[in-house]
């Protein structure tokens, strides 16, 4: 069959050119190891305070060590005034500082109101709220364990002791990222951009390199306008969009079996609704490609254009900063990137459990997508920049032929 | 060179888009009236009044009152809501009785921003409510007001973010994510105009038309872009800092002085390179490689401490981690100008290591035919 045939075609093209070997297949195996190395840890543990113990008495040492103890902070040092404590800060040994008041046991003794210090350096917000759960955790047991010991003094059980310091308890459960773990919250979103990514970029670089080599191919690459043709150009966008499906296709199965278990990331999809539901995914961004590669002119300037939009497209998908925070035309920008809704439909089948019928409308919104990008890469194909362009010649005479 | 609309792009187009882009991003500065669920099997007065100093907290609006929570997961599920606050029945009856009803909170926790936002005015929301029902207790139970007040919590905190009370986002995002772009320019830029003669075999007449100094066709051909990089993000940092209203408490010369010394040192990597590969290709697919996922390793999303060590190596040894811990201290942080000098001097030996084993490599390869023309 005629798609079949340009299929394989494609597939030669691109196993046949080291550029685009390194960009679609290397690279994007690379990068999804590569990526999550950083927060490969989840949390940040043992991060570094100093405590400025103004009593010196032996409930603020306890207090010091029930800080030590929690898992996220450790206590590097104990210093005598905040100005100490000041400069451990900005020298970037510590990054939190707890200040126990002068008087602390006594007045605690004598039921006066007490009040410790606690801060965090907020230039780091990961870090920040590790540092004031770790701190806070710590004084508020002590606290709840002295008006416990209080009340039972008092002639309280224990069971209404702690009934009545907190009459409202409440139970907090995480679900989907159990541990709150930091990789667990990236790395999943960051695949499906890396596989966005690379699409673009390697389609686009064989747009290049068959514009360098003035590859006059039937149909998609004679860039001469032709309407009549369109059928054919069809069938060219299909059967090349088809080659990509099969390398990405193994891609996907690589993350989820071999990244995930690497980096221990949960798996709760289907494997058949995730590779029904990336379809159009694949197919948005291969026909994005397309269309984007007629407008470059040589091998390197799809990486030399679309290298810096991972940023943008990260934060403007909705899952590092919520869409209630983004204005409206953001959030509309967003939604023409097929990684936004790929992302979001994909972290709920995977991470989040969801049935299919919960995502169905960020999957429909992938088939508009790619049925704009399949109109926009025949367009571009049929009216794009012509011929001229290649007259300019970029290989120098005296160069030797390309190796 | 300007009849080509890839130094347009490269130059000014492409930066302005994507800092444009995340300037509108964090235009909110802190995401506000997320959308939260409650079930509430109680309908009680208390209930009811949860349920309003919950829509009252800044971070949540109550999108839905779920009947169960099976439909509660549900939205959850399907985003509708972020967390689901679940006051089952009973719950005024037993604080009538001096009892304490649990109140259970369920949250997507694989959205973690969200996640955290809502969390921390929960527990604002639950702490008030208890300390208000417990201070009331004692009071019924004869104490005063102030004896109340006095032995309820005997420890407290009073907890503070240093270098950025507000919390805010943008301060903390923006200008790390626009150091980040711009590095990425200007690596890419550097190896373009440079691999560019390699590619087309064209060192020849680049050296020719500067009589043959590699130093001086060195300068000429980079300098214009080393200022252009410097005084066009300097202004676009200036907007930042100025218009945007993000914080700057520092001293803006030694922010500068960091600033310039990271266009030179990516100028550097840039020349490294393309000069180990004359292949512009390939020079620019490593650039997307190094300078792609730097800024998940610069710190500012996790901690560099906290990384497992080959991944703190890696982030050492980047540049721009260096420079994004010099604009926390002197942006957000404010720190004197001396805390800055290493990664001043970080930043100065980075240039100058890659400028000069670069020329070095480049006295040998530009001057010989074998290599043009590698794609």
């Amino acid at each position: 069959m005629n798609i079949l045939r340009i299929a394989g075609r494609e597939l030669k093209a691109v196993f046949s050119n080291k550029g685009t070997i390194m960009v679609l297949v290397v690279a994007s195996l690379l990068y999804a190891f590569f990526y999550p190395l950083p927060y490969s840890p989840q949390l940040a543990r043992e991060l570094p305070v100093v405590v400025v113990d103004g009593d010196r008495s032996a409930m603020s040492r306890q207090l010091t060590q029930m800080a030590d103890a929690t898992e996220q902070v450790e206590v590097v040092e104990i210093v005598h005034s905040e100005a100490e404590a000041e400069a451990a800060l900005a020298a970037g040994k510590a990054l939190g500082v707890l200040v126990i008041p002068p008087h602390f046991e006594r007045d605690i003794r004598r039921s006066e109101r007490v009040i410790v210090g606690i801060y965090g350096d907020a230039s780091y917000f990961l870090v920040y709220s590790q540092i004031a759960t770790g701190l806070a955790t710590a004084t508020g047991t002590l606290s709840a364990g002295i008006e416990i010991r209080k009340l039972q003094a008092t002639g309280y059980t224990e069971a209404a002791a702690y009934e009545r310091r907190d009459p409202v308890p409440i139970d907090v459960f995480p679900l989907y990222n159990e541990t709150s773990g930091y990789g667990h919250y990236v790395v999943p979103a960051v695949l499906v951009l890396i596989l966005q990514q690379t699409l673009l970029v390697g389609i686009g670089m064989l747009g290049g390199v068959r514009r360098e080599e003035d590859e006059a191919e039937a149909g998609l690459t004679s860039w001469k306008p032709n309407v009549r043709r369109a059928w054919n150009n069809a069938q060219q966008l299909l059967g090349k969009s088809l080659a990509y499906l099969l390398i990405y296709a193994v891609h996907i199965a690589v993350y989820l079996f071999v990244v995930y278990e690497v980096y221990d990331f949960p798996r709760r999809g289907n494997v058949a609704e995730i590779y029904l539901y990336l379809l159009p995914f694949l197919l948005a961004t291969t026909f994005l490609g397309m269309a984007l590669s007629t407008l470059f002119r040589e091998r390197e300037t799809a990486i030399q254009i679309l290298l810096f939009s991972s940023m943008p497209a990260i934060f403007i998908s909705g899952f590092a900063w919520p869409p209630e925070g983004l204005p409206l035309w953001i959030q509309n920008v967003a939604l023409a990137l097929p990684s936004t809704s790929a992302m979001d439909g994909y972290l709920r089948l995977n991470h989040l459990g969801a049935g299919f019928y919960q995502v169905k409308d960020s999957w429909m919104t992938l088939w508009y997508l790619a049925a704009i990008y399949f109109v926009l890469a025949l367009l571009f194909a049929a009216f794009g920049p012509r011929g001229e362009a290649r007259t300019e010649k970029h290989l120098a005479p005296s160069a030797p032929a390309p190796k | 060179m300007t009849s080509r609309p890839l130094y347009l792009l490269l130059l000014l187009v492409l930066p302005l888009v994507g800092w444009g882009i995340l300037a509108a991003t964090f235009d909110a500065r802190v995401p506000r009236e997320m959308p939260v669920a409650v079930i509430d099997h109680d309908a009680s007065a208390v209930s009811r009044q949860v349920a309003r100093w919950v829509e009252a907290t800044p971070s949540m609006h109550i999108a839905h009152y779920a009947l169960s929570p099976g439909e509660g997961e549900e939205l959850l599920r399907s985003g509708e809501a972020y967390a689901v606050i679940w006051l089952d029945q009973g719950m005024e009856r037993e604080l009538l009785r001096g009892g304490s009803p649990r109140v259970v909170v369920f949250y997507n926790a694989q959205w973690m921003l969200p996640a955290n936002l809502i969390v921390k005015d929960l527990r604002t929301v639950f702490g008030t409510l208890s300390a208000g029902i417990n201070v009331k207790r004692r009071m019924g139970a004869g104490e005063s007001l102030y004896e109340a007040m006095r032995t309820s919590e005997p420890i407290r905190f009073d907890m503070r973010a240093l270098n950025n009370p507000e919390l805010d986002y943008t301060a903390f995002l923006l200008p790390s994510l626009l150091a980040t772009l711009l590095h990425i320019f200007v690596t890419l830029m550097t190896v373009h105009v440079v691999g560019t003669e390699f590619k087309h075999g064209t060192t020849d007449d680049w050296l020719a038309t500067n009589g043959g100094s590699l130093l001086r066709a060195m300068f000429t051909k980079l300098a214009p872009y080393a200022l252009w990089y410097t005084a066009f993000g300097t202004v676009l940092f200036a907007i930042t800092y100025g218009p945007l209203g993000v914080p700057f408490r520092g001293t803006p010369g030694v922010f500068f002085a960091g600033y310039a010394l990271l266009v030179l040192a990516y100028m550097g990597l840039g020349l490294l390179l393309i000069s180990m590969t004359a292949n512009l290709r390939l020079a620019s697919s490593m650039t997307g490689f190094i300078t792609g996922p730097a800024f998940a390793f610069s710190g500012i999303s996790f901690p560099v401490i906290a990384m497992p060590l080959a991944a703190k190596i890696w982030a050492l040894a980047l540049p721009l981690t260096h420079f994004i811990t010099l604009m926390t201290h002197q942006g957000v942080a404010g720190y004197p100008a001396a805390f800055s000098a290493p990664q001043l001097l970080w930043l100065a030996l980075a240039a100058a290591l890659m400028i000069s084993i670069s020329t070095w490599r480049l006295h040998t390869i530009a001057r010989s035919s074998d290599y043009w023309g590698r794609v």
